[in-house]
């Protein structure tokens, strides 16, 4: 096999093997409960009618986060991508923050602003509710809606809707040709947002919601059956299967159309003239609502003498392990990412295999987390189980496709003919690599590394469930904290968290301006 | 008065100038070809006068009323009762053969058995009522492009435009398709504006060859 077929083929076949190997010894454990072959656990927690209660109530939740997020974000990207109004790029980074954060922190926002004895506290029965759940969720996932269906929007083919627009106006040139032509990637997000939401664990325990993915942690945490854990977890993995079995026959026909990019400009579609300045009240607005708000809470209670020295104190060691964590899984992630992106650019990989990273992406991060138990606490792999390298591990199972698209998004930059021209000069794969599709797009690669930080430092419902003795990450240290620490510490904790996203999303948008200069 | 009018347009992209003090005039029924080398602004023209895009400096009319003036639109792409064949074609790749040509005539408000009808009798015309439900993507590139002409035409225009339409076939199509346009044009009396940068098939479509320099820009 030839080397450029090879590498791209091996970089898969290793993450398959870290990816697909725990679920694999997920289901075992489940069949085989008490060391037998058999259904025993999934009878003793199917049997019970709660569990189909929940799985029911588990779906319904899912389903109404994806919808508010869709209602939100549909117009919100229209806002964005398709219209002259000024600071879009701001708008966009400040409408995407609430992604690069854990849901939790919002949550915990909002708890904090519906305090008793205030006029929002009226609210607080419904924040602590399936209802509060679904507001989080739907805020919290709205920025994927809006990052697929804007990318969608700016790269829609402008001579479409100008043939339009010679014979319709514009709001049915919208209706008629614009949306139509995103409703795939839009359709997509949805799909994505509900498997997200099905798999969050933080906010459901936080908001006390009954959830399905909890089930499968507290079967593992509370009762240390590992067998029933797996066989909770099951039913998340058919959901999130069958989700995407519905993604794919949507006509899709690879993931690489769906990578959000950067929003472009061009010629809008909507000019708003004298009413810019209601619209950019509005969405300004709406953004202080659905985030600023819950962020602003943290703020002003973290503002208490000594809170951050005490935060520092309490979770310091926890920031500088999650730190060190995401740090480590986003350079394994950009490695194999960008090796997967080449060998699918070239065709060295069949296009299926850019889809498993994606189905990766949306599985619970709790299910993976009980598979990768399941798989490595054995005493042969105690070097794996007991060290930070499982957690590393289930984040570069997770989060490859991020890796994968961002380095797809540069490479489709680079014409082919470049390195072409290069092999019919008889330099080797990887002396071409090295030498001109890596130089050219470095800039993505920084960029590709600083979202897959960003994803490895606010992931949940991995890093609760795996990390090694001793080695909380912080999501770990803010839960145990949440039960009984001073709540100007914890908001002092989500403020810091808070700060890194910015760092770090600032980063991201000069990388990007960079690449785009 | 003229149908179409340019009036010392000036039309600049960022720091190149795409047009400068450019003036046109177009009769009722008349056949106009732009003829020049890549760049020099014929397409941009074109853009002008659809309400696409809006001038820096100059004026643009429309059947004698404003359209567009010294970087203001008056008149939007849709009031200026235009046809237009773009370049890539630019079919709704979502919508069938019929679907192209419905859009527009739904959007004027044509009640359902006259679009029916009007569509059916322009398919006729082109010869692709056999493919009505298909969609663009399944059709030859002579068959996309007659769907082009197609809905550009059953809205009944007074002007066509036409950008570079034949540019992408072979020379037997690229014939065929030009005897086709001029029997359209000769039947239906619309005035038509063909961008170009072949002289033999500006010489073969119009009557009147607009030479654009490459000093233009």
């Amino acid at each position: 096999m030839k080397t450029r077929t090879a590498i791209p083929r091996g970089a898969f076949a290793l993450w398959a093997a870290v990816a697909v190997m725990p679920l694999l010894a997920m289901l075992w454990k489940s069949l085989t409960p008490g060391g037998k072959l058999g259904l025993g656990a999934y009878s003793t927690i199917f049997s019970e009618p709660r569990a189909w209660t929940l799985l029911g109530g588990t779906i319904l939740l899912a389903a109404l986060t994806a919808l508010i997020s869709g209602l939100l974000g549909l117009p919100l990207s229209v806002l964005l991508a398709r219209t002259d109004l000024p600071g879009r790029g701001i708008l966009l980074a400040a409408f995407v923050l609430p992604l690069l954060m854990p849901p939790v922190i919002l949550a915990y926002g909002w708890s904090e602003l519906v305090v008793y004895g205030t006029v929002l506290g009226v609210a607080r029965p419904i924040l602590f509710g399936p209802a509060g759940f679904v507001l989080v969720m739907g805020m919290a996932l709205m920025p994927v809606v809006v990052l697929f269906t804007a990318t969608a929007l700016s790269k829609t083919e402008r001579r479409l809707e100008e043939a339009g627009l010679l014979c319709a106006g514009r709001w049915k040139v919208l209706r008629g040709i614009t949306l139509p032509l995103v409703l795939r990637p839009y359709g997509a997000s949805l799909l994505l947002v509900f498997c997200l939401a099905i798999g969050e664990a933080g906010v459901p325990i936080f908001l006390r919601v009954p959830v399905f993915s909890v089930e499968s942690m507290t079967q593992f945490a509370a009762f240390y059956d590992f067998g029933a854990a797996a066989a909770a977890a099951l039913p998340l993995l058919i959901i999130t299967g069958a989700a995407f079995a519905g993604l794919a026959a949507s006509g899709i026909r690879e993931v690489g159309a769906l990578k959000p990019a950067s929003l472009t400009g061009g010629e809008p579609l909507f000019r708003m003239g004298s009413s810019r300045s209601w619209f950019l009240g509005g969405l300004w607005g709406l953004w202080l609502v659905t985030a600023g708000l819950p962020m602003g809470a943290l703020l002003v209670q973290s503002l208490e003498p000594s809170a951050y020295k005490e935060a520092l104190a309490l979770a310091g060691g926890s920031y500088l392990r999650s730190l060190a964590y995401a740090a480590m899984g986003a350079t394994l992630v950009l490695v194999l990412g960008f090796l997967v992106a080449h060998g699918l650019a070239w065709r060295s990989l069949p296009r299926w295999s850019g889809w498993l990273p994606l189905l990766l992406f949306a599985l619970p991060g709790p299910v993976l987390g009980v598979g990768l138990i399941a798989l490595w606490n054995r005493p042969s792999t105690s070097w794996v189980y007991g060290t930070p390298a499982i957690l590393v591990l289930g984040l570069l199972a997770q989060y490859l496709v991020l890796g994968m698209w961002v380095s797809q998004a540069s490479l489709a930059q680079v014409p082919r003919s470049l390195e072409e021209a290069a092999a019919v000069s008889g330099i080797r794969w990887g002396v071409r690599l090295r030498g001109i599709s890596l130089p050219l797009v470095r800039r993505g690669l920084l960029a590709a590394w600083l979202v897959a930080f960003l994803f490895c430092m606010r992931d949940t419902g991995l890093a609760m469930v795996v990390y090694p003795p001793g080695g909380d990450p912080l999501p770990a240290r803010l839960f145990t904290l949440m039960a009984n620490g001073r709540p100007a510490v914890i908001s002092a904790i989500c403020v810091l968290v808070l700060a890194l996203s910015l760092i770090f999303l600032a980063a991201l948008a000069m990388t990007l301006k960079g690449r785009h200069s | 008065m003229s149908l179409l009018s340019l009036k010392s347009v000036t039309k600049h992209y960022g720091a190149r100038t795409a047009l400068q003090d450019f003036s046109l005039d177009i009769e009722e029924g008349e056949r106009v070809a732009l003829l020049g080398p890549s760049g020099c602004g014929k397409t941009t023209a074109l853009r002008l006068l659809a309400g696409l895009e809006t001038p820096d400096r100059g004026r643009v009319e429309i059947g004698g009323r404003l359209a567009a003036e010294d970087g203001r639109l008056v008149m939007e792409p849709e009031d200026r009762k235009l046809g237009m064949v773009f370049q890539d074609l630019a079919l709704w790749p979502h919508m069938t053969v019929a679907g192209n040509l419905e859009f527009g005539l739904k959007a004027r408000g044509v009640p359902k058995d006259r679009r029916q009808e009007q569509i059916h009798a322009m398919l006729e015309k082109v010869e692709l009522l056999e493919y009505a439900q298909s969609r663009p993507s399944d059709l030859s590139g002579g068959q996309q492009q007659r769907v082009a002409l197609a809905r550009a035409l059953v809205l009944g225009p007074k002007a066509l435009l036409m950008d570079e339409p034949l540019s992408s076939l072979d020379a037997a199509l690229n014939l065929r398709l030009r005897e086709e346009i001029l029997a359209l044009q000769r039947a239906l009396g619309f005035a038509l504006l063909y961008v170009t940068h072949d002289a033999d098939e500006a010489r073969a479509i119009a009557d009147r060859i607009v030479r654009m320099g490459e000093d233009i820009g």
